[in-house]
């Protein structure tokens, strides 16, 4: 097994600037969408079957350590976790997991029941009408497969997006942490970086400068299948008691009838 | 944050149909081993009812799907946690 | 930018005035580098953008009021005494001594000495120092005499106090004065700063003063020429330094040489005369001007024929040729034919509406781009009917960046090589083809022509390479450089180049017609090697290493590659770096000199000497970094159309009077008179255009639209046309989010998407407020068919045909509207 790949997007030092949007279009050949209006920059609301990696802006007052607006500025991608919800939904295996820890969707197994979709904790995975399959950021598996980096990484002009392995990035990213909380950006945190915490640790994790909230981000994210277990054994224990009754109604029918 | 998957309505039918076929099926067999011989009707119905119905319930599966071709797939995979697959 | 991006992360402070996260991401980066190393950032800009959200403190100021501002600091830093004292004394002409006669804009209540009314313009014999008996300024080290420039600087600025700055720029006094004491720390040895602008400062009818100020406030902190310091101009576009060194501009010939005057200049000699100053590196100016003239005529230029200077254009004035005159001239029927290559003036240009107009009243009009532009298209403008335009319109298909071979220089003076990734398609040329054919199909037609001004054409060579109308761009290169025209020979006869050789360095270059060249400036980017190869420098590609921190393996930096310019100004009086921390270049008395003979002693270090590198800071004039200036000095004293030191006027638009004197907008501003109502202004303070509006770029599109809007991939990035309204004025007006909004000025409408935000507030300005609002131009009709937000409506329709006095540059940063709900 190799050893797993992430991401590191450390917003503290994303300018918005897009070139990560658009080198991902451009590498994966996304071809044309019409954008939201959001009330921002922002051209999307959420992830699309066209957009793999999203810039989010979020002003924020009194964010900023000195008291006055912040204005956040955060590439969303696909967190590819280490128990990724959309993984353990898929009813063909069209979702696997690469030797590097990155979860990619085969886009010729997938037959687009659009589970996946569901079961993203984060709204990650879309489907795509055209092609009738899920898709989402492959971590530019073609790339990684051939030596390179993912295209938003390379495009990203302050390396905010960094590239490498997990644990590599992890170290660093703690120390960025540590640093940024010196310079009186108290809320400064990690988001998926530890392994122990949700979802097994996010292969793509992030540096925020404000709670997970405020950047719209679960700050508990769990599969949504774990509802399921419950919702099951209601389920279930229904069926079982509806079956007792109606053994019980039948029998009596039959006692009495006689 | 989280997605709707679009699920429509040949899925709405298909849960319908699908508990409609379901139940038949589950009081034709309690009228069957519980009942007397003046629920044979019912059992007999309630057979009937829910083989069609199961089949038209895997049709609406079939088409809801992006690639419908491409059913076999999920035959082919069984995660015995997940209910779309004990499903299919 | 006198400085290097690289160089900006050694800053302990850097003020950022333009946009520069969103319009100079690359560059950013340097930023971000300063930022990891304890720097501190301040964004001054009246929007919260991108920048702001990098950036430790952002002080938002009212659009136009630059001036107020670098007044304001520098107003501070004498009264706090918060600047470099050593270095204003000796490396600045604060210490010289003015005439008697001059008197300042707070003695004259807004104006300088030698103001006519009548003629809009000064009378500048009184801006003079005094001089003693050789001729030479002088001085006051002490700065106390009342009469040196530094006391009239205090006294110009004495009345940019923080409430004033306050009252006229709407900021904050204990916020201004927050900004002023960190920015202003950076003064002295052990601390530098760095200010970036763009055009912010650029568009406005002060927008020449405006940079002055800024460049005032560095010299008076002892910030240029060091290390984390200098004035980071940032230029909009990845050529457009090249485009200005090679001087596709009205006034200047490359290599910043002024353009003749017919009437003043009407020879060589006479021209040469008056254009070359007693000192500074500039005495030189004869040889750059006849090494550029050879470069133009070749053989066809000679000593007998003033080297062909009678074929050069002359202008009829200096009050004439620029971009909004040329509109006007093209709207009166003065200019009849128009050539726009890679350029789309019908969304682009100021008072977009007018220049629409005019173009639809040309004979002909050739477009030379890369798509139909809505410049191309003129003629199917919304509302226009195609029948009332008589235009003949040519459209040649260009090829863009990635088809082309050639040179880029960037805005830190560094000429980059670029190779072409693939051929353009079917028949189209790049722009050098392009014009080589052109040029050569003239020549076939003027081949008969015995009239003596078409002998300079005829004569120009524009083959470069083996195929005539295919330049082989090196050569191109080659030519910019300069070459020997025959063998050149040291007066010991030694063969310093045989002809044809390219020229090392423009310190060779001479003005007997023995050397050409294209653009003194970029001499030495390409030499020749030993065994005769041609090297280009601009395709160099050795990165940073150790100490060469800047890279100089890396491309070619104007000029000679000196990376920092007025790098002398890093080291005191003695030749020993003002700090350790600060060091750049440093005399080192035991380095060999320039030849065996000579005295040891040279300028080393971590660039390339801005300066003699043999000249002993002891020696004379070796205590002067200024190398271009006259006088060798900084210059707080610094003369130009509208006055020696920069005064805060308002913009001809304006909401409110002139609160720092009864002069309301610049005296000498140009304005234009266009017929048929098409210039339009507001009156000060006017109620049917209460708001100000500022014109601005993004990251995601590109000037006029060209390169971006018909790229799906560019286009989806944004929505549609915006306008970036207050909460505040939103709740006014009654306007949502979202909503259809109808921005209006005097010349004109747009009809854009109402952006509601928190990152523009309204301004208090002299107790009153002001509401600003912000407006992208990127939009035309033209775009992606199936993205209606790649089209809009041209924001540049709402501004007016006004400039500066020196340069004539518009004012689209700072000038009135109104805003209405809805489609109107």
């Amino acid at each position: 097994m190799a050893r797993t790949l992430a991401m590191f997007t450390d917003t503290s030092l994303c300018i918005g600037c897009r070139a990560c949007q658009v080198a991902c279009k451009q590498w994966n050949e996304l071809g044309l969408e019409t954008p939201e209006w959001t009330g921002t920059y922002q051209n999307h609301a959420h992830f699309t079957e066209k957009t793999f990696r999203l810039v989010r802006f979020i002003e924020a007052p009194g964010a900023k350590p000195n008291g006055d607006l912040a204005w956040l500025l955060m590439s969303d991608v696909c967190k590819h976790c280490a128990q990724a919800g959309c993984l353990d939904a898929c009813p063909t295996g069209a979702i696997y997991r690469t030797e590097h820890g990155t979860v990619n969707i085969n886009q010729d197994v997938c037959n687009g029941c659009r589970y996946c979709v569901a079961s993203c904790p984060f709204g990650v995975v879309s489907f795509n009408e055209q092609t009738g399959t899920a898709k989402k950021c492959t971590f530019c598996n073609d790339r990684i497969h051939n030596g390179l980096g993912p295209a938003c990484a390379k495009a990203c002009p302050t390396d905010s997006i960094q590239f490498g392995f997990r644990d590599d990035l992890v170290a660093k990213a703690n120390k960025r942490v540590e640093t940024l909380k010196g310079m009186g950006f108290k809320d400064a945190q990690l988001y998926g970086a530890d392994s122990g915490g949700f979802l097994g640790g996010l292969n793509a994790f992030f540096l925020l400068l404000a709670r997970p909230a405020t950047y719209n981000l679960p700050e508990h994210p769990k599969l949504p299948q774990r509802n399921v277990v419950v919702d099951s054994l209601l389920s279930i224990g229904s069926a079982i008691l509806v079956g007792v009754g109606a053994m019980l109604a039948f029998r009596a029918r039959g006692k009495g009838g006689e | 944050m989280l997605k709707v998957p679009g699920w429509e309505m040949s899925i709405v039918w298909y849960f319908f149909l699908g508990g409609i076929a379901g139940g038949a099926y589950f009081t034709a067999a309690i009228a069957d081993n519980f009942g007397s011989s003046r629920d044979r009707a019912v059992a007999r119905v309630g057979y009937l009812l829910s083989l069609p119905l199961v089949a038209v319930c895997g049709v609406l599966l079939i088409v809801d799907l992006g690639v419908p071709a491409r059913f076999m797939n999920m035959m082919l995979h069984f995660k015995f946690w997940d209910p779309m697959s004990i499903g299919a | 930018m006198t400085t290097n991006l690289i160089d900006l992360q050694h800053s302990d402070v850097i003020m950022i005035t333009s946009n520069m996260a969103e319009n100079h991401p690359v560059g950013f980066q340097w930023v971000m580098k300063a930022k990891e190393r304890g720097a501190k950032v301040i964004h001054v800009d009246p929007r919260y953008t991108r920048t702001s959200a990098a950036a430790d403190i952002h002080m938002p100021l009212r659009s136009g009021t630059n001036i107020a501002f670098f007044g304001g600091l520098m107003n501070y830093a004498m009264q706090k005494n918060l600047y470099f004292k050593e270095y204003v004394v000796h490396y600045t002409n604060a210490s010289f001594l003015l005439d008697p006669a001059f008197k300042n804009a707070t003695d004259l209540n807004g104006l300088f000495t030698g103001y006519d009314g009548s003629k809009k313009s000064y009378d500048r014999s009184s801006w003079k120092y005094q001089l003693d008996g050789e001729g030479n300024p002088r001085r006051d080290l002490t700065l106390r005499d009342p009469l040196t420039v530094f006391q009239h600087l205090r006294r110009q600025y004495s009345r940019y106090t923080p409430a004033m700055v306050e009252r006229v720029c709407g900021i904050p006094k204990a916020k201004f004065e927050e900004v002023a004491q960190l920015y202003c720390g950076t003064s002295g040895p052990e601390k530098t700063g760095t200010i970036t602008y763009a055009l912010n400062l650029t568009q406005h009818t002060n927008g020449v003063e405006n940079i002055r100020a800024l460049c005032m406030l560095q010299l008076l902190l002892g910030n240029i020429g060091r290390p984390g310091g200098g004035v980071t101009a940032l230029r909009g576009h990845a050529n457009v330094q090249g485009a200005t060194d090679l001087e596709l501009l009205y006034h200047e010939l490359p290599g910043y040489l002024p353009m003749p005057l017919r009437d003043a200049h009407p020879d060589l000699k006479t021209y040469l005369e008056k254009e070359t100053p007693k000192g500074g590196f500039w005495v030189n100016r004869p040889k750059f001007m006849v090494s550029l003239l050879k470069a133009f005529y070749d053989d066809a230029a000679t000593k007998d024929n003033d080297f062909g200077y009678q074929w050069i254009p002359k202008r009829a004035s200096a009050d004439a040729y620029s971009h909004q005159h040329m509109f006007v001239d093209m709207y009166n029927g003065i200019i009849k034919g128009f050539l726009a290559d890679g350029q789309n003036p019908a969304v682009g240009g100021p008072n977009a509406k007018l220049a629409r107009a005019a173009m639809q009243r040309l004979d002909w009009l050739v477009v030379v781009d890369i798509f139909l532009t809505e410049t191309a298209e003129v003629w199917q403008e919304p509302g226009v009917n195609p029948k009332d335009v008589k235009t003949e319109v040519f459209f040649i298909p260009a090829a863009p960046a990635a088809e082309k071979d050639g040179s880029l220089t960037n805005t830190m003076r560094l000429i980059q090589w670029h190779e072409k990734a693939v051929d353009p398609p079917g028949d189209v040329q790049t722009d050098a083809q392009f014009f080589c054919t052109l040029a050569h199909r003239l020549q076939k037609m003027y081949a008969g022509s015995t009239k003596e001004r078409d002998k300079g054409f005829r004569a120009a060579n524009f083959t470069y390479g083996a195929k005539p109308d295919h330049p082989e761009m090196v050569e191109v290169l080659k030519e910019i450089n300069g070459v020997a025209t025959e063998d050149i020979s040291d007066k010991d006869g030694k063969v310093l180049y045989r002809k044809g050789q390219p020229i090392n360095s423009f310190a060779q270059l001479t003005d007997d017609g023995k050397t050409t060249s294209g653009c003194w400036i970029y001499t030495g980017v390409t030499v020749e090697s030993p065994d005769g190869k041609l090297i280009n420098k601009a395709a160099s590609r050795k990165p940073a290493e150790g100490t060469d921190y800047l890279a100089h393996g890396w491309g070619f930096a104007w000029p000679a590659n000196r990376r920092i310019l007025y790098n002398r100004a890093s080291a005191d009086l003695t030749g020993k770096p003002w700090s350790e921390k600060k060091k750049l270049i440093w005399w080192d008395p035991s380095a060999p000199g320039a030849k065996p003979e000579d005295k040891p002693g040279k300028w080393v270090g971590l660039d390339v000497p801005d300066f003699n590198a043999f000249l002993a800071p002891d020696a004379k004039n070796g205590d002067k970094p200024f190398i271009m200036r006259a006088d060798l000095v900084g210059g707080f004293f610094g003369p130009l159309n509208d006055g020696p030191f920069p005064e805060h006027y308002e913009p001809v638009e304006s909401p409110t009077k002139n609160l720092l004197s009864r002069q309301q907008i610049n005296p000498v501003a140009k304005i234009w008179k266009v017929p048929d109502q098409k210039n339009e202004l507001a009156p000060v303070g006017s109620k049917d255009y209460p708001y100000v509006i500022t014109t601005y770029r993004l990251t995601e599109h590109h000037l006029s639209g060209v390169m971006s809007r018909y790229l799906p991939m560019l286009a989806e990035l944004h929505h549609s046309h915006f306008a970036e309204i207050s909460h505040e004025l939103a709740k006014e007006l009654g306007i949502q989010n979202g909503e259809k909004v109808t921005v209006v000025s005097p010349r004109g409408k747009v009809h854009v998407t109402a952006m509601v935000t928190n990152r523009i507030k309204p301004f208090t300005i002299d107790g009153k407020t002001v509401h600003l609002i912000g407006v992208p131009w990127h939009w035309g009709w033209k775009g992606v068919e199936q993205l209606p937000g790649s089209k809009g409506d041209i924001t540049n329709d709402l501004s007016s045909t006004v400039g500066d006095p020196n340069v004539f540059i518009q004012e689209t940063k700072a000038f009135v509207c109104n805003v209405k709900k809805g489609v109107v």
